[in-house]
């Protein structure tokens, strides 16, 4: 179907098309140029009108960039962002990948579509109804202001993504290849291990990304939860508010340093995302 | 190597019988063909002697023991599936590995078992590629290369030539046969084509709705089917059959163009089972056109032609017979009546098989 | 495969369990205990500093019930996701499908487009603010050009406003990718047969592509209200509730009550009612979709 373009609309049908990618790309690009021109701009600057093209409309400064890059808070949140995330993904990927294909493959005394549901509801727990017991929870287990008390959390809201996602890809692993290497010995484990999860590494790559943005993303339990020691971006950004209000030219460098890494991440795999995330309704 | 016998197997999806009654004992080496309908219960059967379906009721053994409670890899038979079910993310080697690796045996046994197989097939130079590099006749050979490198008891082919083309299909057949001989390994065979049943099999096993219809080599298929569903099965084109009265001094007629002598044996069962009616089966390759010249036959059958089908050095014509009959004949030679013109054709009376309309079995 | 025997049967069973248990009993465990802990509170009076002091059975769940904030809360939750939600399964869709029909320079599109999905809500809301207030906001900067004014970040009918268009601009991507998978799996005859008919492309997208990838949109549509209701980072960066309460969505609502006045009986109840109220919504949205594919 990549041709339907070409062969189904006339001159005007094409520019029609493109114009609406073109809008869509500066309407997705627009606050990213907006936030790096912010990180540039004083504080007055900010607010004032005109104020748009460096060195054109205003004076760039450096100041906010450095007030933040010589605090050593804001790369400890980077990375303790970065170390939340990759520990949820991963614990994540090891409870429920198991999960998902005990799920896709046999059969139990409730439909595995359901048990699947149940995992999914879940995340209809709005998180602020939950978020005393967790503080509380979490103070009991001394894991306040830690990053395993974070990684423990946002597994439990993020095993739902895994579990679904997978069932659904491991479902569409031939039965036929199982059953050769069946024959040919292997066990249950061994099929699944050799078998199984080499040819979900897609739907796996998927979740691994899922999981991570939505945990890279958590701002509640983050600031609930932390203080010092493990606090995260949104949690650092959040408290860039000080006495006198937010500081917009802070927190517009703190945008860019939070945003980079994983939208570069983007780039390299939209590829993946495209394929696996149809979280079974394909098949229904 | 070994010898296959499954005793009284049974297969029931709760209320549904899949395969009822199936009782075989096979030679050691003998390549056994299943053949039927789709549904008829030869995948099932062929699944149940691999471990992949539960027996319901029955016993398997192989090589004399019970395998009953066995799961897959203790039976130590291989499986060449349909769809070749290749491993898609390990090259040749590996899929041909793969069961030796299970068992753990030292890197260079596996190395030189799957050389050894790899020439035996004509693959070696294959053995770095991934599936989805080769063509449907290459993978079909990397699928019976992962079968025979194990050396396994018993080789189980569930329909394994009907996903490649015609022409390759031929010759995929014979190095089949070639390489079941030369390994001399008891294998079972599934296919729905009767064409291929017959031309592999030491024995064939025609199967339909669950249950044996008839087991044998494939001639005797051919000239003593049990019934009117093997006769019909076997055999292209199909026989054809005509349902005819039985009147006194041994002849059936079906209306006053179809009049058939029979032999005496024939004759005495008719009367021995006092049949009114019959089906008669005559194969289309077995009417012959009566020509004016000749001597007048005695079995004469005289019909229009309606289709005239030229198939290279043989013709098949379609004859209508007294208005509700229709025939298929198979001339040996290149002929063109005209459509809508008469024709008489001839039958031999030991090409005539008879069958009692209300069981079906053969007379 | 089937087990054949009785020992193959105990130990598949052992293996479905084994695999399945860890995480049943990890969500079991992180989930159950929280929910009857804030049932617990729901039913109390909490004072900070001195726990629970005593129960009050409903009056927390009727005080909620009364509350006008309460109900104002609801209200701008439903709006927010209402208007949100359906625009961005709207361009989702229509960005996929342009993707899908053949845009030149897709690959560098799909990326471009994804992006949004992995900022930081509250990142995004702070940069809301620089981009909607009045005063050198580029919005409103060029709104200006056509001598536009709307009071975005003065208001409350603004405020909303704002936070909505930028939950699309995040969470559209979301919705976009979803599609492309469902376009993508959609088999090239089919779209050769609907091509022989059709006259434009729209036409094949009405006829073939949104019909089949249908059932993908339900699960967008479905994860995408599930996620908003319980939105939080970006309206809460972008303008705190207010002014005043105008933009409070329950979340935020519901947070200043807890975190802030250490309110946790009342704050409690109100959480479990949302709750409620969220499941059925979700329910009785998920059965109604299922009817529709069926």
């Amino acid at each position: 179907m990549d041709n339907l373009l070409w062969t189904h609309s006339k001159r005007g049908g094409k520019v029609v098309v493109y114009s609406i990618a073109v809008v869509a790309a500066i309407w997705v690009l627009l606050p990213f140029l907006w936030a790096i021109v912010n990180s540039f701009k004083t504080l007055e600057a900010t607010f004032s009108a005109g104020a748009i093209i460096p060195f054109l409309n205003f004076r760039p400064t450096l100041d906010s960039w450095n007030e933040v890059l010589s605090d050593p808070q804001s790369i400890n949140s980077l990375m303790s962002s970065a170390i939340v995330a990759a520990g949820t993904t991963l614990l994540v990927l090891v409870l429920g990948t198991p999960a998902a294909y005990s799920l896709a493959r046999f059969e139990f005394k409730w439909q595995s579509k359901d048990i699947a549901l149940w995992f999914l509801s879940q995340r209809v727990m709005p998180p602020v109804v939950v978020l005393v017991p967790f503080y509380i929870l979490m103070v009991q287990l001394r894991l306040i202001d830690t990053w395993s008390g974070l990684i423990l959390l946002y597994s439990t809201f993020n095993l739902a993504f895994c579990v679904v996602i997978m069932r659904d890809i491991f479902r569409d692993v031939s039965k036929e290849v199982e059953e050769a290497a069946r024959i040919e010995g292997a066990n249950l484990w061994q099929i699944f291990w050799m078998i199984a999860l080499p040819l979900s590494l897609d739907g796996l790559i998927v979740t691994a990304i899922i999981v991570f943005a939505f945990s890279w993303n958590e701002a509640l339990f983050a600031s609930a939860l932390t203080s010092q020691h493990a606090a995260t971006l949104p949690e650092f950004i959040l408290s860039s508010r000080s006495t006198q209000g937010v500081n917009f030219n802070v927190a517009a460098v703190n945008t860019i340093i939070a945003i980079a890494p994983p939208v570069i991440m983007s780039f390299f795999v939209q590829r993946y995302l495209a394929r696996g995330l149809s979280f079974g309704a394909v098949k229904g | 190597m070994a010898i296959v016998e499954l005793e009284k197997v049974s297969k029931r999806y709760g209320d549904v019988v899949a395969v009822q009654d199936f009782n075989l004992s096979t030679t050691d080496g003998e390549f056994v063909v299943l053949v039927g309908p789709s549904g008829c219960g030869k995948t099932t059967t062929m699944r149940m002697i691999a471990g992949l379906e539960a027996i319901t009721a029955g016993s398997i053994r192989i090589g004399g023991r019970d395998v009953v409670g066995m799961i897959p890899r203790e039976r130590d038979v291989a499986m060449v599936f349909q769809n070749y079910a290749l491993f898609p993310h390990m090259n040749v080697f590996g899929n041909m590995a793969f069961g030796l690796r299970l068992r753990k045996l030292p890197k260079k046994q596996i190395e030189e078992q799957v050389q050894r197989a790899a020439k035996i097939l004509g693959i070696e130079s294959l053995l770095n590629r991934k599936p989805k590099e080769l063509s449907g006749g290459q993978r079909q050979r990397v699928a019976l290369g992962r079968a025979i490198v194990r050396e396994p008891r018993v080789f189980l082919m569930d329909e394994p030539l009907s996903n490649i083309d015609a022409k390759l299909r031929v010759e995929m057949r014979a190095e089949i046969i070639k390489l079941q001989r030369r390994l001399g390994v008891t294998t079972f065979y599934v296919t729905h084509d009767q064409v291929e049943a017959l031309s592999m099999g030491d024995r064939v096993v025609v199967m339909l709705d669950g249950r044996v219809q008839q087991v044998g080599a494939p001639k005797d298929l051919y000239n003593k089917p049990a019934n009117r569903f093997v006769a019909g099965f076997i055999g292209s084109p199909a026989m054809n059959f005509v349902r005819a009265r039985s009147g006194e001094d041994g002849n059936i007629s079906a209306g006053p163009d179809f009049r058939i002598f029979l032999p005496e044996s024939l004759t005495e069962k008719v009367r021995r089972l006092d049949l009114g009616e019959v089906w008669v089966g005559i194969r289309p390759e077995h009417l012959k056109i009566q020509r004016e010249s000749g001597a007048i036959a005695k079995n004469a059958i005289n019909g229009r032609v309606e289709v005239v089908e030229p198939q290279g050095s043989t013709t098949i014509i379609q004859l209508s017979v007294g208005g509700d009959i229709r025939l298929i004949a198979l001339i040996n030679e290149q002929v063109e009546p005209a459509p809508g013109s008469p024709l008489t054709l001839s039958v031999a009376s030991d090409a005539i098989y008879l069958f009692d309309p209300a069981t079906d079995q053969s007379v | 495969m089937e087990p054949a025997n009785k020992a193959q049967r105990a130990s598949e069973s052992l293996f479905k369990y084994a695999m399945l248990g860890p995480a049943v009993l990890w969500v079991i465990a992180f989930t159950f205990f929280p929910i009857f802990s804030a049932l617990n509170y729901s039913f109390s009076n909490y004072v900070l500093g001195r726990g629970i002091t005593n129960y009050v059975g409903l009056k927390n769940y009727y005080a909620a019930l009364t509350d006008p904030g309460f109900w104002h809360s609801l209200l701008i939750t439903v709006i927010y996701v209402g208007v949100a939600v359906p625009v961005e399964v709207c361009l989702g869709f229509l960005f996929a499908w342009i993707i899908t029909v053949g845009l030149p320079g897709k690959g560098i599109f799909r990326s471009v487009l994804t992006a949004p999905l992995f900022t930081m809500e509250v990142a995004i809301g702070y940069l809301g603010v620089t981009l909607f207030t009045s005063q050198g906001g580029l919005v409103s900067v060029l709104l200006n050009l056509i001598h536009v004014q709307i009071p975005w970040m003065s208001t409350g009918e603004g405020g909303l406003a704002a936070a909505i268009i930028l939950d699309v601009w995040q969470w559209t991507p979301f919705v976009f990718l979803m599609a492309l998978a469902a376009l993508g799996s959609i088999p090239d005859e089919i779209y050769d047969a609907a091509m022989l008919e059709a006259s434009s492309h729209w036409q094949v997208l009405r006829h073939v592509g949104l019909p089949l990838a249908w059932p993908v949109l339900t699960v967008a549509i479905l994860l995408r209200l599930i996620e908003g209701l319980k939105t939080f980072g970006l309206p809460f960066a972008l303008t705190s509730g207010g002014p005043g309460t105008s933009t409070q969505l329950f979340s935020i609502m519901n947070y200043l009550i807890t975190i802030q006045f250490f309110d946790f009986g009342r704050g409690s109840a109100m959480g479990i009612l949302y709750l409620i109220m969220v499941s059925v919504i979700i329910t009785v949205f998920f059965q109604q979709m299922r009817k529709r594919i069926d």
